[in-house]
């Protein structure tokens, strides 16, 4: 069992609850610091498996094989192993996001940039009339004459239209 | 800057979907434009993902770290990402703007893109993805064509007291982040959910089970679902966390209505009385 684990890192039981224990744990954690053997292997095996479909296939059939060059935890290996939530989360003794956790859990940035998944993207703007679709266009066309990056003048525009 | 395939080019910029579970997710479609762009700025969830797309385009962003801070309106995120995707189109296009998912779903800042970009004399190419609708069709075995589905985003459904079908399949989306539009990383109380569970009772009876699904991001796992009772909704405030989508399956079936058009629906003749005949569709 992963030291972050028995730390109750996932105790939480809530991707947002255990992301800010990862924060925290992170700096405490044997298994979450920079260039620790497991956190360096998860990444390895995370990037590949995304990227390598061989890799991930051996995974599939043969998980002990596929990973058994890797310094992984026995939780680690067992829930790449499994991809089985519900496994995960016993191992983890919590939620079922505790899976996600699991598999990212030795790489942070990984597990930072799956929340962005988490949070669907939505909002409504209100209606534009005529008078303010005449004052967009105009500025429009003055931040296009701008030199340099041009980033801060759009925000600026987008800003006073909510 | 250079310009790619001979110069010509249909769009400015692009606006594509990544899909879910990473790469094996990506059109050809989409890889082409990536190709075709001289910088990719994306939101994906796997770093990974960029690194794929970075074998597409010499030039990848990635707009998340940027865009997101605690306790924000989500709208200043969007906004960001917007104006960055703006202004590298008018630095050196075609660009894409590329996110998880398909863009058109829950993806505000391809809604303001498109809006926004003809006033700056940019032209925009909307190109789909793999959407988590359709990876939650796979994981809850739903098929639209049988009974139909409505859909709604959990608080637009509460402010505007959306009407509710019973006997229709729903999907209520971002129930986890119900109640605001600011983005927080902080766990929800029970609380959270007395408001929507209040109104979905008026719908559904409180023992009605419910199954909240979060697709999976990862070929090598699997989709999470949670099935609970509409009553004890607010018990799994630690389990509702944002990326989750509930499920709510019909009460019944709704009776058939016309019965005479239902006896009608096999006949041959009844088919030849709404088409053409087979001579006139040649003409």
């Amino acid at each position: 069992m992963p030291m972050i684990l028995d730390a109750g890192v996932v105790m939480s039981a809530t991707v947002n609850g255990a992301m800010k224990a990862l924060r925290h744990h992170r700096h405490r954690s044997p298994l979450c610091q920079e260039g620790g053997m497991s956190r360096t292997a998860m990444n390895e095996i995370l990037d590949r498996s995304m990227l390598d479909e061989d890799f991930r296939r051996a995974i599939l059939a043969d998980p002990d094989g596929a990973l058994a060059g890797y310094d992984l935890t026995d939780a680690e290996r067992a829930a790449l192993g499994s991809r089985d939530a519900d496994e995960a989360t016993k191992l983890a003794g919590r939620s079922p996001v505790a899976a996600i956790i699991v598999v990212n859990i030795s790489n942070l940035n990984t597990f930072i940039t799956s929340i962005v998944y988490l949070e669907n993207l939505i909002a409504t703007r209100p209606d534009v009339d005529e008078r303010d679709k005449a004052r967009i266009r105009q500025r429009c066309e003055e931040i296009t004459q701008l030199d340099g990056d041009r980033t801060e003048p759009i925000k600026e525009l987008l800003a006073t239209m909510w | 800057m250079s310009q790619k395939n001979g110069g010509y080019r249909d769009a400015d910029i692009y606006i594509v979907g990544l899909g879910i579970t990473g790469i094996e997710h990506m059109t050809r479609e989409t890889e082409a434009v990536c190709r075709r762009s001289n910088e990719v700025l994306a939101v994906a969830t796997h770093p990974s993902i960029l690194r794929y797309l970075n074998t597409l385009c010499p030039k990848v962003t990635d707009l998340y770290a940027p865009s997101y801070r605690e306790d924000e309106h989500r709208g200043k995120a969007y906004d960001t990402m917007t104006a960055n995707v703006i202004a590298a189109a008018l630095a050196h296009p075609p660009v894409t703007f590329a996110t998880y998912g398909h863009p058109m779903m829950y993806v505000f800042p391809s809604r303001q893109l498109r809006w926004l970009a003809p006033y700056f004399g940019l032209k925009v190419r909307t190109l789909p993805g793999i959407s988590s609708l359709d990876t939650m069709l796979c994981d809850l075995g739903v098929d639209p064509g049988a009974e139909g589905l409505q859909m709604y985003e959990a608080t637009d459904l509460l402010i505007r007291q959306r009407p509710l079908q019973p006997d229709v399949p729903c999907l209520i989306w971002q129930v986890g982040t119900v109640e605001s539009v600011l983005f927080s990383t902080a766990a929800s109380r029970p609380e959270r959910f007395w408001r929507i569970k209040e109104y979905l009772l008026r719908y559904y009876p409180a023992d009605h089970e419910l199954t909240a699904v979060h697709s999976s991001m990862h070929p090598l796992l699997e989709p999470t679902t949670t099935t609970f009772r509409l009553g004890e909704m607010e018990e799994h405030h630690l389990t509702l966390h944002q990326g989750l989508t509930v499920y709510i399956p019909p009460v019944g079936m709704r009776p058939t209505a016309d019965k005479e058009l239902a006896e009608r629906i096999s006949s041959v003749a009844h088919l030849e009385s709404v088409t053409q005949p087979h001579t006139a569709v040649r003409r």
